[in-house]
């Protein structure tokens, strides 16, 4: 095992799935040269050649569905979006092609693709470069939608992902590609629709996605300073979502606070707010349930706004005990 | 309207207090300005009148329950009426946290809109619902802790844990034929009352049958505990001589009806005690201190108290700044003091604040004793009878009126030769009154 | 069509504002004192204040992602804009957009764009409008070399030729989108070349000439006045710094760098006006009263306060 960064296991995790199946390309803008706006794609270019790491004009509807089309025809490509916001121009080749594609030809097609980008605000990119709204595509029949939050899952779910033979959304954050963790070596995946329980608690479960996930650990540690034991989920996977996972510890604790990056308002945790609700954990509860998420406003530049706009970790730790009381 | 009623704060300093009496049930109609309960805080008793009219739906704070101000105690409402969230009720526990960012509470102001519906169900969350029905326990019978008065599990829980009686078939039938209360019977969780525990308890019962017993609470347990404290961290001396009480004597007859002239109260030895004293502080400040583990603090105010000893207990009212009042000012303040002392309608602001005391049981025969100090004070003098003795003076044997001063030193401030000499000041000051002048 | 002495001025005036004003916030940016990043124009101020200098007052712009140079000669004023970057209350958009989507729509700029063609649909659309309302304004949009490649300038334009809109597109071709470059993104050597495409006049300009684009934007605003529909203007131009503040610009030579900017705009124009016979030391007093204007402006808006955040909700609906 060794600390690697987020951003680097997931380069490795494209690099040693290009090495290990020679229809895996990567198409996206300034993916090539430039390494990648965020730099995943560093050095792939030099090792692979413009043939597998293919630089496109500005055109996210050309990229997708450039994607969506070498998918049907065998290939297995990964579509690097910019910015998270950007998918918005993808939508109809994502959405009305590549997510329908198999079940409108009767099962008797396949679009084994990822596209992937990064969501998020705290860099002061705003409104237009620093979104998050992965529960869209969740929405979407068809689709499949991941949320890797350490280096560890990244890794694993990349593999997952480009070895899946459906369309799958690939959703990083910007402020996780520089966090550490640890990563084997060699090869191993970590399967696409679990949730992963990324400490053990007793008082009360947070789920938590993707840059929420450090921030719930984070005040799980400053709670346990005061007695309270907190577990916490990584979601991971929106589609499929393990409810399961959540459930049983929903039973356990009693009590669940769903912490998001994505506005407040149809957000992925009201899907697993109902999900508890109506699952049998509802007779184990002894609070409401509560979500904890962004306002509803685009993203400000002004930073101060900025951090206020989504969940930190005072506010977790607030939340938390609001739902001890 | 439903009223839910809080602990009321009596005194600058009063920070909880005790129920000692409810005079309503509940269920009994209550009319505004209604005395209703008592109310005990430090040493006095308060009754409370009702702060609007209508029902006693329910008795929050039980008789001899201590409970923080601004707690809630009681509930007022209409007979039928739903009630209240406890929640509404604000706890001085609550601190003013960091400002926290406004981050979205929407599901919860969804939620709140949704709470103003009145039903009739009893709040319950699913995991309380699901113990008590796996229990079969009436949800209406748990007190909720939770938030908008909300049943949680751990109430079912506790429900359960103190009803649980668990006893022998022959037990149970001895019980009932004897009549005896299962549950109080102590046992270990778990355990079942047996035979012999019955008959261990009827025996007892019958121990117990002819024993009175006074609660400890309110003053009686300050009494315990100051007292038990102040001898545990002030290491007590005790000086004694007697004073030539003669010139007092007839100081005393002659002011007697100026007193009752200017105030229509009669003069005491207890005032001519507090304004000598008061005099002799002056000159020994030391004895006027505090203690803290850092400094002594020699006090600035020179203030006064007189124990007073009531029905149940004593308490100290106290004649602030004593050196800067007239004696017949002295004798109306503390006769209006000790007035209210015996009727309990002392204020807490009375009988603070003192930094010497002064408690007299020569009307009760006593020659002379050895008083506690009432901390955070550093001496107490306790005051003799006048007694008509036979003594010495140049070697003649003369009959004189003596009475015994004993000082109390807590000796972290006071050496033996300090408080020696304040007693000396002291008796000097009452053989010679005319100094109470200087 | 000669230009009065007082536009000269005015131009030249502008694009010293410009360039002090992108210097100005580079500076700040490597002092850290503005969050995010910037997409700087440095280079590139005639194409901006020569097509702006053919409008009238009434007449509409919109901008792109490197967008300060359009905003300021369309009459965006100093302080605010510091402000904006400065994420502050007083900034044209309450500290809330930054950069990128700065807009002032009463002095006719319906905002910069941080969405690479965003701002293409949106100049139709106010074209249109100009067209329902028959108020005779035309607007002016901009766009980069990259946004030719989005389909979004496809539908905009075939849209705005077929409706015979009042807009005229100028494509400022600085060479690059982010990292690649123009000829490997366009299958035509030209981004005007695409006019044909729509059927309407495409025109190529040197962006570095201010009254060179002034002409050609000056004809193209009078055809869309008089109802002739719209125009695609290619200004060849290059930007000197980096596409946005995290580029280290490995995708071209610092020697083409140093060739462009030997090509500086404003030095020509500066020598041009010269040989005209304006006077040396009207000029180096434009210089000196914008250099003192900057910083005025940004102190104005270092002293501005903060967005309050219990206002942070505000601006969502109408």
């Amino acid at each position: 095992m060794a600390e690697k960064l987020y951003i680097e296991a997931l380069r490795e995790g494209l690099r040693e799935e290009m090495l290990r199946d020679e229809n895996v390309f990567i198409i996206g803008e300034d993916v090539g040269l430039y390494g990648g706006a965020f730099g995943v794609t560093k050095g792939l270019f030099q090792e692979f050649g413009e043939n597998r790491i293919i630089d496109t004009p500005i055109s996210e509807a050309a990229i997708a569905g450039a994607a969506v089309g070498a998918a049907l025809c065998g290939m297995r490509p990964v579509a690097e979006i910019m910015f998270f916001d950007f998918f918005t121009i993808a939508m109809d080749q994502l959405v009305n092609q590549g997510a329908k594609n198999r079940y409108m030809f009767g099962g008797k097609a396949k679009v084994p693709m990822v596209i992937r980008g990064p969501m998020g605000c705290g860099t002061g990119a705003a409104a237009q470069h620093s979104q998050s709204f992965p529960a869209v595509f969740a929405h979407f029949p068809g689709l499949k939608v991941v949320m890797p939050s350490t280096p560890y899952d990244v890794k694993g779910l990349i593999k997952s992902a480009i070895r899946d033979n459906n369309p799958v959304v690939f959703v990083e954050h910007k402020l996780l590609y520089w966090t550490k963790g640890e990563v084997p070596e060699g090869d191993y995946t970590v399967p696409i629709g679990k949730a992963d329980v990324k400490r053990d608690g007793k008082d009360i479960t947070i789920v938590a996605g993707s840059i929420m996930v450090p921030r719930a650990l984070e005040a799980a540690q400053k709670l346990e300073e005061d007695g309270i034991d907190v577990e916490v989920i990584d979601i991971r996977s929106l589609k499929p979502l393990d409810l399961h996972t959540v459930v049983s510890s929903v039973k356990k604790t009693g009590r669940v606070l769903i912490v998001e990056d994505d506005p407040i308002s149809y957000g992925w945790g009201a899907e697993v707010a109902a999900g508890i609700a109506g699952s049998e954990a509802f007779d184990y509860l002894d609070a409401p349930i509560k979500r904890l998420a962004g306002l509803d406003i685009p993203i400000p530049y002004n930073p101060n706004l900025e951090k206020h706009a989504v969940p930190q970790v005072p506010n977790i730790i607030e939340a938390v005990r609001e739902v001890l009381k | 309207m439903a009223t839910i009623v809080k602990m009321p704060k009596l005194g600058t300093t009063m920070t909880e207090g005790t129920i000692i009496k409810w005079l309503k049930s509940e269920g009994d109609p209550v009319k505004k300005g209604e005395i209703y309960v008592e109310i005990q805080t430090d040493k006095v008793n308060i009754e409370d009148e009702a702060e609007t009219s209508g029902v006693l739906r329910k008795i929050i704070a039980k008789e001899g329950e201590t409970v923080k101000v601004g707690d809630p105690i009681a509930i007022i409402a209409e007979e039928d009426e739903e009630l209240p969230d406890l929640e509404n009720v604000d706890n001085i526990s609550t601190q003013s946290q960091e400002k926290s960012p406004p981050v979205s509470q929407q599901q919860e102001d969804k939620t709140e809109a949704v709470k103003q519906t009145i039903s009739d169900k009893i709040k319950a969350s699913p995991a309380a619902k699901r113990v008590a029905r796996e229990n079969q326990i009436d949800l209406s019978n748990v007190i909720p802790s939770g938030p908008n008065g909300r049943i949680v599990e751990k109430d079912v829980l506790s429900y359960i844990q103190e009803h649980k009686v668990k006893a022998t078939p022959v037990a149970k039938k001895i019980a009932i034929e004897r009549q005896v209360d299962l549950k109080a019977i102590q046992k270990s969780p778990g355990q079942r009352i047996t035979k012999q525990d019955l008959e261990d308890q009827i025996i007892q019962d019958v121990d117990n049958a002819v024993d009175n017993t006074i609660p400890v609470i309110g003053m009686r347990k300050i009494i315990a505990d100051s007292m038990t404290y102040s001898k545990k961290v002030a290491p007590h001396i005790y000086l004694s001589l007697e004073v030539d009480m003669s010139k007092v004597i007839d100081l005393r007859e002659r002011l007697i009806p100026l007193v009752q002239a200017q105030h229509d109260v009669k003069l005491s030895y207890n005032h001519i005690l507090i304004k000598a004293a008061a005099t002799a502080l002056r000159l020994n400040p030391l004895i006027n201190s505090s203690f803290t583990e850092e400094k002594i603090i020699l006090k600035q105010h020179i203030n006064i108290g007189l124990a007073v000893a009531l029905k149940d207990g004593l308490i100290v009212p106290v004649i602030k700044d004593a050196d800067k009042k007239g004696l017949a000012f002295i004798a109306k303040e503390t006769e209006e003091l000790i007035q209210k002392a015996k009727s309990k309608k002392l204020l807490p602001d009375e009988y603070h604040g003192g930094t010497f005391t002064i408690t007299n049981l020569g009307m009760f025969d006593i020659e002379s004793f050895c008083a506690i100090i009432n901390q955070p004070e550093a001496a107490i003098l306790a005051v003799g009878k006048i007694i008509k003795k036979p003594v010495v003076i140049d070697d003649e044997i003369t009959i004189k009126p003596m009475m015994n001063l004993t000082l109390s030193c807590d000796h972290r401030v006071i050496d033996g030769a300090v408080g020696a000499k304040f007693l000396q000041n002291l008796k000097q000051i009452l053989e010679e009154p005319i100094n109470m002048l200087l | 069509m000669t230009l009065s002495r007082e536009k000269k001025l005015w131009m030249y005036r502008k694009m010293h504002e410009i360039r002090n004003f992108e210097l100005e916030v580079d500076r700040l940016f490597k002092a850290n004192l503005i969050w995010g990043t910037c997409h700087l124009s440095v280079g590139q101020e005639a194409s901006a204040v020569g097509a702006i200098a053919a409008l009238d007052e009434k007449d509409m712009i919109t901008s792109t992602h490197r967008g300060h140079g359009h905003c300021i000669a369309k009459g965006g004023k100093l302080p605010q804009m510091f402000a904006e970057l400065l994420g502050k209350e007083t900034g044209y958009c309450r500290g809330r957009g930054g950069s990128m989507h700065i807009a002032d729509l009463e002095m006719g700029n319906l905002g910069a764009n941080g969405i690479v063609a965003g701002g293409i649909p949106i100049a139709t659309g106010a074209a249109l409008a100009s067209k329902l309302k028959k108020d005779g304004k035309v607007t002016l949009c901009f766009f980069g070399d990259g946004a030719t490649s989005q389909g979004a300038f496809h539908e905009a334009v075939n849209l705005a030729a077929v409706m015979k809109l009042p807009v005229v597109y100028v494509c400022e071709n600085n060479l690059y989108g982010m990292s690649v470059p123009f000829k490997k993104a366009s299958a035509v050597e030209n981004a005007a070349d695409r006019a044909k495409a729509y059927n309407i006049p495409g025109i190529i300009v040197d962006g570095n000439d201010v009254e060179a684009v002034y002409n050609v934007v000056k004809e193209a605003v009078e055809r869309a006045r008089k109802g002739e529909g719209p125009s695609l203007i290619e200004a060849k131009t290059y930007r000197w710094l980096g596409h946005s503040k995290s580029d280290p610009r490995v995708y071209r030579t610092r020697e083409e760098e140093e060739e462009w900017k030997q090509k500086c705009p404003i030095k020509r124009y500066r020598q041009q006006l010269i040989s005209e016979g304006i006077e040396e030391e009207v000029l180096n007093k434009i210089e000196k009263e914008v250099e003192d204007e900057i910083k005025k402006a940004l102190e104005y808006a270092q002293n501005s306060p903060e967005p309050k955040v219990e206002e942070i909700m505000e601006g969502v609906y109408a």
